[in-house]
C-alpha cells in the first residue's frame, strides 16, 4: 500500500512538472482521443508558458480533413486532497475552410495518478468524458514537415517558426559559430551555488542545477563562444567556496557572468537592504552568522567589479526574516531538458549584443519563495522559460532582457498565486537592470 | 474554476483519497497510537552530540529552553494535528532555513518520534526517529492545525 502511494505521489509530481506550475516554454506535446462516436482526434499542444498556449486539433469527420485552433489556459488546484490540472480551452476556429459546423473545444484534465489526461466538451454531461489514447512530449526527431502540415498551413507563421525551430527549413542552416558576429574570445561563466544535499529543498536544487548547466551550455554552443562553468554545491556548498570561486573568477571585456543561488534565503531582523541573505549551509547543525550567509548584492557587485560585459546575477531564495540581527555591523549588503531550438538571431541579441548588469531575487523583502522537488525553484524555472520564449523561432519581437526579467518575476508570481498553487504564498521578485546594447 | 468542473474532477477523481492519510509516512502509526505527547521549546539550531552538555535537556539533539505541560485533551490535539495530512504540503517547498521553536515529541514504549517544529513564515517540520537513522522535512501549509494547537498551548494563561 505504501508503495502505492509513494509511486502514486511521484506519478503526481510528474505530471504536474508537465502541469500547473511548471510548463515548459516552446514545448510540443501530443495527444491522441477518440470520441463515443469514434472519431480519432490528434492534438498538437503547443505551450509557451503556463499560461499561454494553444492546441491545433484534427480529424477526420463527414469525410472532410479538418483542423482546428483552440487557445488554452491552465488552473491547478487541489480537490478531496487530490492534486489537478485543467487545461481550459476556448476560442475555437477552424484552420481549415472546408465543413466548418463548430467544434466544442476540449478541457484537459490531468489527475495526480494518471499518465494519461481526461478530455471534455461538457463539463455539464460526465457521460461525455473521454480517456485520451495517448499523450508524449514530442522530440525533435519525431517532428518533420509532414508532421507540421497535419496541423497547420504553408503560410502560418507558426509553422514557418516550428519549421525553423526544428532545423526543417534548410535555408535558415549556417554554419556556427556565426563568422559575421565577433565572437571570438568570448567566453560564457556560469556559476551556480546551488544546496542539492540539504533535506528540505536538496531535490530541487539539483534539479535546478541540471537544468541551468543544460541550458547555458547549449546557448554558448550555438553561439560558438567558449563555456566555463563552476559548482558549488553538495558538501562544499559554503560561503568560502564561493568567495573562493569569485576570486578566481577573471572575466574578459568581451564576457558573459552568469551566477545563479539556489538554496535558502533570508534576511536579518535589522536588515535594511532589499537583497536576500544567501544561507551557505548544507547542514542543520550549522547556526546560521557572519561565516554561513553571503549577501547577494555583495555577490552582485563583486561580479559587476570583475569588468566582464554582462553580468546577470539571479537569486532564487526566501526574502523572509529570521529572528537574529545581522552579525555584521554598520555595514548592510546586501523536467525540463534543454532543447537547444535557439534563434540565433536572437540568442546573439541577448547575449553578443548587450552590455551591463542584471540583478534578481525570487522574493520581495519579508516573502518566501517557493520550489518543488520535481521541478525546481519557480524562479528559476520561470527564468528558463522565459529565456526560451525570448529566444524562440515563435516570439516575433526582439529578444530583450527587460523583458526576460519582467517575464521571470511574473511567471514566478503566477506560479505562487492561490489559483497555481493552493498551499503557497505570492512571491513577488525584485530586480535591478543596467543592460544596453554594446556599441 | 467553475463548479461544474469541480464535479466532474470528483467523478474521476473517485478511488484516489485512500492513500492521503498515509501520505506523511510510516511514523503516523507510532504519532495515532502514542502513549505520550511533550511539548518543549528549543533552541533554533540543533547541537551536535560531542558539543552537548550534561546540565542541559536535548530533544533530538535541539536544546530544550523550555518544557511546556499539556493536558491530555491538549495532546491529542496536537497528535491529531501533527497526522493530518491537510497541515502538509507534500509538493511545494520555502526556500526558507529552517529556525526550530518548538519540539513535539511522541513515544509509545521505547519508541520515540520528534517532531521539530520551525514556524511562520518558515513553516516547516522535521520528523526525527529516536534512532537518528531516519529523518524526514516536511512542510507546514500557510493555515495549519499543528502551529495554531501549539500556539493555543503556550499562550494560555498560567494558573499561580
Amino acid at each position: 500500500m505504501r508503495k502505492q502511494c509513494l509511486t502514486r505521489a511521484l506519478t503526481i509530481l510528474a505530471v504536474l512538472c508537465f502541469a500547473a506550475h511548471l510548463l515548459p516554454a516552446q514545448d510540443l506535446f501530443e495527444i491522441k482521443f477518440t470520441d463515443k462516436l469514434n472519431v480519432k482526434y490528434k492534438g498538437l499542444l503547443v505551450i509557451f508558458n503556463d499560461s499561454k498556449m494553444y492546441m491545433r486539433v484534427a480529424y477526420n469527420a463527414e469525410n472532410m480533413y479538418k483542423v482546428v485552433n483552440v487557445d488554452y489556459k491552465s488552473e491547478h488546484g487541489k480537490t478531496d486532497g487530490s492534486e489537478y490540472l485543467v487545461l481550459l480551452g476556448s476560442n475555437p476556429k477552424f484552420i481549415t475552410a472546408a465543413g466548418q459546423y463548430g467544434y466544442n473545444p476540449d478541457h484537459i484534465i490531468f489527475l495526480q495518478d494518471m499518465d494519461k489526461p481526461y478530455l471534455t466538451d461538457d463539463p455539464n454531461d460526465t457521460s461525455k468524458l473521454l480517456h485520451a489514447d495517448s499523450f508524449k512530449a514530442l522530440t525533435k526527431q519525431e517532428i518533420n514537415d509532414a508532421y507540421l502540415r497535419e496541423f497547420y498551413s504553408s503560410n502560418e507563421p507558426d509553422y514557418l517558426a516550428l519549421r525553423k525551430m526544428f532545423g526543417i527549413d534548410l535555408s535558415t542552416l549556417r554554419l556556427k559559430p556565426n563568422v559575421n558576429t565577433n565572437t571570438t574570445g568570448t567566453t560564457l561563466h556560469l556559476i551556480i551555488a546551488a544546496n542539492t544535499s540539504i533535506g528540505d529543498i536538496g531535490m530541487s536544487c539539483s534539479r535546478d542545477q541540471s537544468s541551468l548547466t543544460a541550458e547555458f551550455k547549449g546557448i554558448a554552443s550555438s553561439l560558438g563562444i567558449s563555456y566555463k562553468q563552476y559548482l558549488v554545491n553538495g558538501d562544499n556548498f559554503t560561503k568560502a567556496a564561493v568567495q573562493n570561486t569569485l576570486n578566481g573568477l577573471y572575466p574578459g571585456s568581451n564576457d558573459i557572468v552568469i551566477f545563479v543561488y539556489r538554496g535558502h534565503g533570508f534576511r536579518w531582523n535589522n536588515q535594511q537592504g532589499a537583497w536576500p541573505q544567501l544561507d551557505m549551509r548544507s547542514s542543520p547543525y550549522t547556526r546560521i552568522g557572519e561565516n554561513t550567509a553571503l549577501d547577494l548584492d555583495y555577490v552582485f557587485k563583486t561580479i559587476k567589479g570583475k569588468g566582464g560585459r554582462l553580468n546577470i546575477v539571479l537569486g532564487d531564495c526566501c526574502n523572509s526574516t529570521i529572528d537574529i540581527p545581522s552579525p555584521l555591523t554598520g555595514s548592510e549588503f546586501l523536467a525540463m531538458q534543454a532543447n537547444n531550438n535557439y534563434n540565433d538571431d536572437k540568442l546573439r541579441a541577448l547575449f553578443m549584443n548587450t552590455k551591463g548588469n542584471l540583478l534578481a531575487t525570487a522574493a520581495s523583502p519579508g516573502e518566501v519563495s517557493w520550489a518543488n522537488n520535481a521541478n525546481g525553484g519557480f524562479f528559476t524555472v520561470s527564468f528558463l522559460q522565459s529565456l526560451r520564449e525570448e529566444i524562440s523561432y515563435m516570439r516575433e519581437d526582439p529578444a530583450d532582457w527587460r523583458d526576460l526579467i519582467n517575464n521571470t518575476v511574473s511567471g514566478a508570481r503566477r506560479k505562487s498565486s492561490k489559483g497555481v498553487c493552493s498551499n503557497c504564498t505570492l512571491q513577488n521578485g525584485i530586480y535591478h537592470y543596467d543592460v544596453t546594447p554594446k556599441n | 474554476m467553475p463548479k461544474l468542473f469541480m464535479c466532474l474532477l470528483s467523478v474521476v477523481l473517485l478511488g484516489s483519497k485512500s492513500c492521503s492519510s498515509k501520505a506523511l509516512g510510516d511514523f503516523v502509526n507510532l504519532l495515532k497510537t502514542s502513549d505520550k505527547v511533550e511539548l518543549f521549546a528549543v533552541e533554533a539550531f540543533p547541537t551536535a552530540a560531542q558539543e552537548q552538555t550534561l546540565d542541559a535537556t536535548y530533544v533530538a539533539d535541539y536544546k530544550v529552553s523550555e518544557f511546556i505541560p499539556t493536558d491530555p485533551a491538549e495532546a491529542t490535539a496536537l497528535t491529531l494535528a501533527a497526522v493530518d495530512v491537510k497541515n502538509f504540503d507534500l509538493i511545494n517547498v520555502k526556500n526558507c532555513p529552517f529556525m526550530a521553536k518548538y519540539a513535539l515529541r511522541f513515544s509509545k514504549g521505547k519508541d520515540r518520534v520528534t517532531m521539530v517544529i520551525s514556524p511562520a513564515p518558515c513553516g516547516k517540520a522535521r520528523m526525527i526517529f529516536a534512532s537518528g537513522a531516519k529523518e524526514r522535512s516536511l512542510e507546514l501549509t500557510q493555515e495549519n492545525n499543528l502551529e495554531a494547537a501549539i500556539q493555543k498551548i503556550v499562550s494560555k494563561p498560567l494558573i499561580k
